[in-house]
């Protein structure tokens, strides 16, 4: 069953993609569909909105979902804590501090664009790190620990942030305001290329110790009884954690909730076996965010909302729902 | 004839502040005998599991898994010739039971029929077959630890060669039926010709299951041998600090132990 939920999930997401698309400030017309998708250089209005503007913003978002989610999903399995999530213990942060450096630096496009999500995925590891190291183990008992270690991480960064907000040129200033808000906007091919990049390293690593994260929920002696090798798992899930966090966050800006609801939502309904929950972590986060950056294009057209607003808005209710559901008992 | 230990420490050290939690402490699991590790709170027991299946390194002494330091195995091959049964094993979210079995042959692995064999095998011997869907958080304690049993002995299933089977405190969940029946199926892994050794706090149990006694005692082993050269009333008495007595099991005609209050 929980293989045929995640197949119509996967299906869904190319759907969404489109849909995703199709709607916007200038709506095309249902009848127009096939056309435009059928003539990509018929360079009508549609198919140039479509294919130049629309269709990579849609990418960018799904791709940003889906990094975050399975980022998520890594490090909820990695500290066997529900309430882990990139953006509460602080690596979205890091990224951010990382991500605003190089732009207070104007190095942002340096190395064929590359500095950036770079410069994003050192803030992430690096705070990643700090937090390994207030971490006297992954195991139980940690989750008040990682939970605090996370607000004093959030904090002290968020001061970082502040700094640099003072000491910014004014171009510099807006892009800060970018970060903290979040935006699929300004998404272009080569963007989503290098974004793409850092997901299919960072989702290799993940996905590669799915067997070992199921292992994991036994507590790490339990499962270096079991034969995982807890320190390389541990190693290869953060340094995947902070490649996706720190992409995404170069190109969207720091977003919330995609990471911690959508692998719950994938767990509530695949179950808890990774080789169902990554996957499936990564289609919610990519179909979760479409819609996101589709409420925030439309809903206040022309003028448009910063995405972050929309997932937390959209996200805190839902989440609180998720956990009154009878089934989640089990889970959390 | 001796069998030659597959599991052998020497004087193992283990310190935490100015205590020493094992104190050159040396013992050997023969292949194909049920040991049954016993002592009071606190004497060092989990320690010595935790030393001897390599998770924690001793400050002196070596344990020697099948003639190899323990410690210089890589983590799968060590899964594949010791399986460990923990006290703490937390329940995994979202997984039930019979995934949470399966978990077992990680190290082995092999094919998804092998893997549904082996479940099958594990979740019928530990009479977990109503529940092998149940989600692992509503087991009740008992089922969950017959669960984790299950899992452990799915480790060394079918295994090529004689592997160590540690089980910490496996029956403390259990009702009388189902302590029985897991150190019966315990008996069996030794049976298959693994060597396997239990901590226990049941005398009784103990008494009517174990082919050879440890005794633990504030981390030293103060003797180690056959049951009826180990298990003496006077020796536990003193061991324990509360009167152990030996009774005539009469329906079978056999000797057991029970503790009683102190007297006062």
């Amino acid at each position: 069953m929980s293989r045929h939920r995640l197949l119509a999930l996967g299906v869904a997401v190319p759907l969404v993609l489109v849909v995703g698309a199709m709607l916007g400030a200038v709506a095309i017309a249902p009848s127009q569909w096939l056309s435009v998708i059928g003539n990509p250089g018929s360079g009508s209005m549609e198919a140039s909105v479509f294919w130049g503007i629309r269709l990579p913003r849609v990418v960018l978002a799904a791709l940003v979902g889906a990094a975050l989610a399975l980022a998520g999903a890594g490090i909820q399995g990695l500290f066997r804590n529900p309430l882990a999530d990139p953006g509460l213990i602080g690596v979205s942060a890091g990224a951010s501090v990382g991500a605003v450096l190089c732009h207070v630096l104007a190095w942002q496009d340096l190395w064929g664009g590359w500095m950036l999500p770079g410069m994003a995925f050192l803030g992430g590891l690096g705070a990643v790190g700090l937090l390994r190291l207030f971490q006297t183990g992954f195991e139980s008992g940690g989750a008040a620990r990682l939970i605090l270690s996370g607000i004093a991480l959030n904090a002290m960064l968020g001061s970082v942030l502040g700094f640099a907000l003072f000491s910014a040129s004014d171009s510099a200033l807006r892009s800060i305001t970018f970060w903290t808000l979040g935006s699929c906007g300004g998404a272009d091919w080569p963007r989503n290329a290098v974004l793409l990049g850092f997901f299919a390293v960072g989702s290799f690593l993940i996905f590669r110790n799915g067997r070992s994260l199921d292992a994991l929920q036994l507590g790490e002696a339990q499962a270096a009884h079991l034969g995982v090798s807890t320190s390389r798992v541990r190693g290869e899930v953060i340094l995947g954690t902070a490649l996706l966090v720190g992409s995404a966050t170069a190109f969207a800006g720091m977003i919330g909730f995609i990471g911690l609801v959508a692998p719950h939502i994938s767990r509530l309904l695949l179950g808890g076996l990774h080789r169902h929950l990554l996957p499936g972590a990564v289609f919610t986060g990519a179909i979760l965010m479409v819609l996101a950056d589709l409420g925030a294009r439309t809903l206040v057209a022309p003028a448009e909302l910063a995405v972050g607003i929309l997932t937390a808005a959209a996200g805190g209710p839902f989440f609180l729902w998720l956990l009154k559901r009878p089934g989640a008992r089990a889970l959390f | 004839m001796e069998v030659p230990p597959l599991l052998k420490a020497n004087e193992l050290v283990v310190s935490r502040g100015n205590k020493r939690i094992l104190d050159r402490a040396t013992m050997h699991l023969p292949a194909g005998s049920l040991t049954v590790l016993l002592g009071p709170n606190g004497a060092g027991k989990s320690t010595l599991i935790d030393v001897l299946s390599g998770w924690l390194a001793a400050d002196a002494g070596e344990v020697v898994l099948d003639r190899c330091p323990v410690g210089s195995i890589p983590a799968r091959e060590r899964a594949a010739r010791c399986a460990v049964m923990r006290q703490d094993t937390a329940r995994p979210t979202g997984l039930n039971v019979r995934q949470s079995v399966e978990l077992g042959r990680l190290a082995a692995g092999g094919s998804s029929e092998e893997i549904d064999q082996c479940a099958d095998e594990m979740l019928r011997r530990m009479d977990l077959e109503p529940l092998a869907s149940r989600d692992c958080a509503n087991l009740s304690g008992g089922e969950w630890q017959r669960a984790c049993f299950a899992r452990t002995a799915a480790q060394v299933w079918n295994c090529p060669h004689p592997a160590v089977v540690l089980l910490d405190e496996p029956v403390s969940n259990l009702d009388p039926p189902h302590q029985h029946s897991l150190l019966f199926e315990a008996r069996a892994l030794a049976g298959e010709g693994h060597a396997v050794l239990a901590i226990l706090h049941d005398l009784h149990l103990a008494a009517h299951h174990a082919d050879r006694i440890i005794l633990l005692q504030n981390g030293c082993v103060i003797r180690e041998g056959p049951v009826k050269t180990t298990l003496h009333p006077a020796l536990l008495t003193r061991i324990y600090g509360c009167r152990v007595e030996e009774l005539a099991d009469e329906v079978r005609g056999l000797r057991t132990l029970a503790s009683f209050p102190p007297a006062r």
